[in-house]
């Protein structure tokens, strides 16, 4: 499996080189390559074995420095949270490449090589087990898309090409700091001698020994200005409307559909295992920005006049339901922020392709140009009709469940495993929240029913040309597999959580215990039983299930500390031991700023 | 028979069977016979199944729990029917919390589904007749193409039925489902078929600014629902019925409502906090906190999240049943075809908020059901008063609705459960008849104008005279004390219990009462004025009058069907005591017969209500007064021509124009919420573009300006530098050029003059460095 999975990363690589000569036959070798990515990609994903933690299908080989003193290895895996976000990539580069088959005309081998470079970067993000290989997969990513933009965008490519490509080359300048900030404290304070890149070595070494939390903070405030510029989070999503507007369609898709979620993968494969008492501390604030973000891209939203521009903030708007959900900070809420990251790659990766269509068809993005388009092209108009009812979460389709499980958490959070000091806010942004449910509704539907519904209005044609045709085959294929996976979530998200759900106990678990550690110490409660401190945070919930499964359900003991109450429920058996430890480590940490408790 | 594992099984095929019509016309919609009629029939022949099947499995219910002997008092209190709860299908499970498709059947649920299969099946087969021109190529007058024609288009008649199915699925698992979370589902789901249909002539902008409204509008609603949601779920740990019932009304406790513990709890943790802090161990904590719960109940702690998870069910059920002040999106509504007004927004979806009303109605404290009361009564009269008005024969229509669903929620809210939910199955049948004939009208004259119709129950009997129907069976036409048509029964039920509200909290239950009671005369009022202005008289317009006929048979026959249902609806059989208000008795949730005492109010117990005497005999004198008083008033205006309308309007001008303008709520709402809202967000979006981007693009023009200034420093200093000391090197270099004269004598003697001055040199160091 793992060489599988090394081959399915490399195949679009090896695409790239063979896609040259004229137009019809890069693409060609584009579409057969992706194709041939996605079949891999989609037996790696349906092999995963269902309720596994670890990892699976890994390629592991030492790259440079094996005997040596720095340790980097030439190693990929997948586990629950890279898996669908696998195979999302997979299966949006297939609807990218799909989507420019005719329009791209200039220079086309260059863009189906670039294209399929950047398919490999993305793969390898999602998949790869090594900083350093990460950090490089990272970078494989930015420079195709940079030229994408900078190339076949539209009129005003350049000032986004380079805008894109300096806030994002920023981002992970700041995150390649922070990981290796990571690396090094882990090499100096590790009885081992080697300095390791791995990440599931340094995940398992710095949840036996922590950093300490000041440094925590130091590092935090690193990777988070790398992965939310990447988001993007609000004030640092300035970028992306722009870069949006300006790219061809493919790259809109992959942009949104895929690259995004590169940030929001980075906090939940970095930020909460390693460092996870600085993400207890700062996730009330990231709480705080995330809403703001929602509420705030949904009101810009509300007054766009240009359709890319209306979706590119939709999509900042349900990036910030994302980072809500991860930063509640309990298992329903990460599960639904990592679920969502999938919905919101097939949705918005699918309006951005819905768009390019139209641009292809009318040469406008302006709203008030367009009107009864499913009069002309009804096909097309049911796709965007799907695609929209997902983004407002309507129930049966992916954005729901997504949606609802994020809320879940969020209330969970604020309304009882908030101790009485930090309620309030907490409250008020989990009630703002459901604000965006009704703004994403309201401008969601305002851009279909002025695009698509009411009396037909399109922009001059020569009157010699025929009228505008409905999808072709083509473009229903690129869309297809998209729907189909927006309604197989909406119907069975069992099949896609119990997949999920393992890892990301394992991963985000000292997260979740250290937030209520904060809580917890914040208050002088260090000496308290971990049971008591569970009935209190679960407002006196009966605990029906204790006897009943093992992880699943100590996953979803609010709050997550079922794991000092029932050691024996956790996958991993230091965990317990360290539960018993962590209250000293965390309260003779020097430089705990928010613990002045003697 | 099995109740328990029977009746699971019929529902959920009438349920599904629906499902399976969408999901086959969506395959192979247009190729189901010719031009797609195929779908017409595989949707129809799906919900009548379902109706049978519903209607099975009602009967077998009544065979198993046969009405008790009439009889009030106390007795019902104790006879409420256990449920059949259960699971079908579980969506996701996270440890305690499962969100799954499951099912709760009482008899409420029965009567529900029988009245709703009912319903649509009549539509079902009245559509063959209504949407007969979807068949072929429609032109829709309504919509001018650039060149002044009117639009043509391909007909439309498989994806009507296809919407059709889906509504009916969704409505059924709205009514079937175990669990507030699966209510959501649905919730959303009818909503978004309402979309669909509201927008069926997608071309008109009229219908997709109605849909859009419509939806958000519930979306609205919908927020408030969530956060009663979330609540409920954050303090109680579950979403399924029985088991919030259970934490509400205890059984311990007579199934009087309680503050469950979550919700104490919740409302008091900095104390718990306290408490486990000072106990030595859990175990002592735990005992304390035991100890401590009695009281912090009887001090009112975690009673706020009661009231807000009450109040924001009710939200939703406000959105969904346009109840004021969300009412807006109803009337506009009307844009959708007539049948699906009369199956969506008269029948079945809009009740569905009465409908959770009813069903949550353990969970609704005292407050909550003033707030309720509050929200029926001012809806019941806005809407009626606004009814009188209007002149599109389906908005007066869609006013009577949004009012007669005021008088439900009034009625749920001031004690009468069954009440209400009687009026909710009575006011299905005889306002689905009251649309079904608009719509035959609307064929036959195309156009919903009133002032253009008149003198068309010689052309149209049949439609008229069920019609009339209808208008007296919502008037509550009856003999008093006696029988009477459905509205009748349902209508005197809740008027007596608002006057036995009203005897127990006078002042507020005054103003409920009397509201109700010009409710019925306003009613009655509207309701003639609109049969009287469409059927009685002389035509007003030939050219309408002329191409006006009756309807075809298949669009007959329901009306007859639901006449006859409009009628005999709130009837009870004589010996076996079969009737809705019998059945529905039986599935009252426990402890809410008995009444319920606020710190506000004191909600009086239904049976009351019946009580002859003192209750019952003044309150049908009144209610058969108003509604007399209303159908006179109308006559002597509309039928007789006694008096003058127009004289009437001339007099009160200011009511009219206030009446006319929907009691101004469309021009509100624009001015406080959408105009603001578009205000800030172009405000919000400027700040983007010009704030927070431009403080990016500021940096970049800083760190731009910051490159030229080095560059500048670079050419000048730093270059200047090594530049100067190459020039002045060459310039020495050119110097000493003048010297290279090739000249031999020169050489020989500058080499004499070196070769002194370097001897002059050494013998001056020599003196200071080395001898000195």
């Amino acid at each position: 499996m793992g060489n599988l999975l090394l081959a399915t990363i490399l195949l679009p690589l090896a695409g790239a080189v063979l896609a040259f000569g004229p137009r019809r036959g890069a693409r060609a070798v584009a579409l057969a390559a992706t194709v041939a990515a996605l079949a891999m990609a989609g037996t790696l994903v349906f092999r995963y074995p269902v309720g596994a933690s670890g990892e699976f299908a890994v390629f592991d080989a030492a790259w440079f420095g094996a005997d040596s003193s720095i340790d980097i290895r030439l190693s990929v895996g997948l586990d629950g949270l890279s898996l669908w976000l696998f195979g999302l990539t997979a299966l949006l580069s297939l609807t990218a490449v799909l989507v420019g088959w005719e329009s791209i005309r200039q220079q086309a081998s260059a863009y189906y090589r670039l294209l399929l470079v950047l398919e490999t970067g993305m793969l390898g993000v999602f998949a790869a087990r090594d900083i350093i290989l990460f950090y490089v997969f990272f970078e494989f990513t930015l420079i195709p898309l940079f030229f994408l933009i900078g190339i076949w965008g539209s009129s005003q490519r350049r000032h986004a090409a380079i805008k894109f490509f300096l806030f994002t080359l920023a981002g992970s300048v700041l995150a390649l700091l922070g990981l290796l900030a990571i690396v090094l404290w882990d090499h100096y304070h590790s009885p081992a001698g080697q300095m390791t890149f791995s990440i599931p070595r340094l995940t398992e070494n710095l949840a036996a020994a922590p950093i300490p939390t000041g440094v925590q903070l130091w590092i935090f405030a690193a990777l988070f200005a790398g992965f939310a510029i990447k988001v993007p989070m609000f004030p640092l999503h300035t970028w992306l409307p722009l870069a949006h507007v300006e790219a061809p369609a493919a790259g809109s898709v992959l942009l949104a559909g895929v690259l995004l979620k590169i940030g929001s993968y980075g906090f939940v494969r970095f930020v909460l295992p390693m460092l996870p008492d600085a993400t207890a501390i700062c996730a009330p604030w990231l709480l705080g920005l995330s809403v703001v973000g929602i509420v705030y891209a949904a009101l810009v939203a509300l007054a766009q006049s240009d359709i890319k521009r209306l979706v590119a903030y939709s999509s900042i708007s349900h990036m910030g339901f994302c980072m809500l959900g991860l930063f509640a900070l309990n298992p329903l809420g990460i599960q639904g922020g990592v679920l969502q990251m999938v919905n919101h790659g097939l949705a918005t990766g699918g309006l951005f392709a819905i768009v390019g269509m139209i641009y292809e068809r009318y040469h406008t993005r302006a709203i008030a140009d367009l009107g009864g388009l499913a009069k002309r092209t009804p096909r097309l108009a049911a796709f965007m009709l799907l695609m929209t009812l997902s983004s407002i979460g309507l129930p049966g389709l992916g954005g729901f469940v997504g949606e609802f499980l994020i809320l879940l958490g969020m209330f969970q959070r604020a309304w009882t495993a908030a101790p009485p000091a930090g309620a309030l806010p907490l409250r008020v942004i989990s009630v703002l929240a459901l604000s965006g449910v009704v703004l994403g509704a309201w401008y969601m539907l305002g851009l279909v029913r002025r695009v698509f519904f009411g009396p037909l209005r399109e922009p001059k044609r020569d009157p010699a040309e025929p009228p505008v045709a409905d999808l072709s085959a083509r473009e229903v294929m690129a869309l297809t597999p998209l729907a189909v996976f927006i309604v197989w979530i909406g119907l069975q998200p069992s099949f896609f959580l119990d997949r999920m759900s393992p890892t990301l106990d394992h991963l985000t678990g000292e997260a979740q215990r250290r937030e209520v550690e904060v809580t917890a110490d914040e208050r002088g409660w260090t000496q308290m039983d971990g049971r008591a401190q569970t009935t209190l945070a679960n407002g006196w919930h009966a605990p029906r299930d204790e006897g009943r499964g093992i992880s699943a359900n100590h996953a979803l003991r609010p709050s997550g500390r079922a794991t000092l109450a029932f050691p024996l429920s956790h996958p991993r058996p230091s965990a317990f031991i360290r539960g018993s430890t962590l209250l000293r480590t965390t309260t003779t940490a020097p430089l705990t700023p928010t613990r002045t408790k003697p | 028979m099995n109740l328990a594992t029977t009746l699971p099984l019929l529902l959920g095929l009438a349920w599904l069977l629906p499902l399976g019509s969408f999901a086959v016309i969506v395959l192979f919609g247009p190729r189901l016979g010719r031009r797609g009629v195929g779908a017409g029939y595989l949707a129809t022949l799906a919900i009548l199944a379902g109706f049978v099947l519903s209607a099975v499995a009602t009967l077998g219910w009544l065979s198993e729990h046969p009405i008790a002997a009439a009889g009030h008092g106390e007795a019902h209190a104790a006879e409420s029917i256990p449920p059949i709860c259960g699971e079908w299908y579980t969506l996701a499970e996270f440890g305690s919390l499962r969100i799954t498709i499951g099912y709760y059947i009482d008899s409420l649920t029965l009567v529900m589904f029988s009245m709703v299969t009912l319903v649509a099946s009549c539509i079902h087969v009245y559509s063959f007749g209504y949407m007969r021109e979807e068949l072929g190529t429609v032109t829709d007058p309504m919509v001018t193409l650039a060149d002044g024609r009117p639009l043509e288009r391909r007909g439309r008649f498989c994806r009507f039925y296809q919407y059709l199915s889906l509504f009916s699925f969704s409505m059924l698992g709205l009514v079937v489902a175990g669990n507030i979370a699966m209510v959501f589902v649905f919730w959303e789901l009818v909503g978004i078929c309402s979309y669909l249909l509201i927008g069926f002539y997608i071309e008109r902008k009229s219908a997709s600014d109605a849909a859009n409204k419509a939806f958000i509008v519930n979306r609205v609603g919908d927020f408030g629902m969530l956060v009663g949601l979330m609540v409920i779920w954050s303090t109680l740990g579950t979403f399924s019925f029985p088991e919030i019932f259970e934490q509400v009304r205890p059984a311990e406790n007579h199934h009087s409502l309680v503050v469950p513990d979550g919700m104490v709890l919740a409302g008091v943790k900095a104390e718990v906090e306290r408490i486990v802090l000072d106990a030595p161990g859990p175990t002592e904590a735990k005992a304390a906190i035991a100890a401590n719960l009695p009281d912090w109940r009887e001090q009112g702690h975690g009673r706020w999240l009661l009231i807000l998870a009450g109040l924001g069910i009710f939200c939703g059920c406000v959105g969904k049943s346009a109840q004021f002040p969300l009412h807006v999106w109803l009337p506009d509504a009307m844009e959708g075809p007539t049948p699906v007004s009369a199956l969506i927004h008269a029948a079945t979806m809009v009740a569905a908020g009465v409908y959770l009303i009813g069903r949550f109605y353990p969970v609704f404290a005292p407050e909550v059901l003033v707030v309720i009361a509050c929200v029926g009564a001012i809806t019941l009269f806005m809407a009626a008063t606004i009814a009188i008005t209007a002149t599109d024969i389906k908005r007066v229509l869609a006013y009577s609705t949004v009012s007669q669903l005021g008088y439900m929620t009034l009625s749920l809210g001031v004690g009468g459960w069954l009440a209400g939910l009687f009026h909710l199955i009575t006011h299905a049948f005889f306002k689905s008849l009251l649309f079904l004939c608009s719509g035959s009208v609307i064929h036959a004259c195309g156009t919903n104008e009133m002032p253009e119709m008149g003198g068309l129950r010689r052309k149209m009997p049949w439609t008229a005279y069920t019609m009339l129907t209808g208008a007296l069976a919502i008037s509550g036409a009856g003999i008093p004390l006696l029988y009477g048509l459905s509205g009748f029964h349902s209508k005197d039920s809740i008027l007596a219990q608002a006057f036995s509200f009203k005897l127990e909290n006078p002042s507020l239950g005054g103003v409920f009462f009397w509201t109700a009671a010009s409710g019925a005369a306003i009613t009655a009022f509207y309701m003639f004025r609109l049969w009287y202005m469409t059927f009685a008289g002389q035509p007003r317009n030939e050219h309408v009058a002329r191409h006006a006929h009756e309807s075809p048979w298949v669009m007959l026959g329901p009306l007859v069907v639901l006449a006859f249902f409009a009628v005999v609806a709130g009837w009870t059989l004589p010996v076996i005591g079969w009737g809705v208000p019998t059945v529905l008795e039986q599935a009252r949730p426990a402890g809410t017969a008995l009444g319920a005492a606020g710190r506000l109010v004191t909600v009086p117990a239904e049976h009351v209500s019946h009580l002859p005497p003192s209750i019952h005999i003044p309150v049908s004198f009144i209610a058969f007064l108003a509604a007399l008083a209303g159908f006179v008033l109308a006559t002597a205006f509309y039928g007789l021509r006694r008096l003058d309308p127009e004289d009437a309007r001339r007099t009160f001008a200011p009511i009219d124009w206030f009446l006319r303008r929907k009691w101004l709520f469309d021009e509100l709402y624009q001015a406080v919420f959408v105009r603001p809202v578009f205000w800030i967000a172009r405000s919000v979006a400027a700040v983007d573009t010009r704030g927070i981007d431009g403080v990016a693009d500021g940096l970049a023009w800083v760190t731009r300006q910051v490159a030229r200034l080095d560059d500048l420093i670079d050419r000048v200093f730093v270059d200047g530098i090594v530049n100067g000391i190459a020039r002045r090197t060459c310039r020495i270099g050119l110097g000493l050029r003048s010297l290279q004269t090739g000249n031999l004598r020169q050489y020989v003697m500058w080499v004499a003059v070196g070769t002194v001055a370097l001897f002059v040199l050494i013998s001056l160091v020599w003196d200071f460095a080395i001898a000195g």
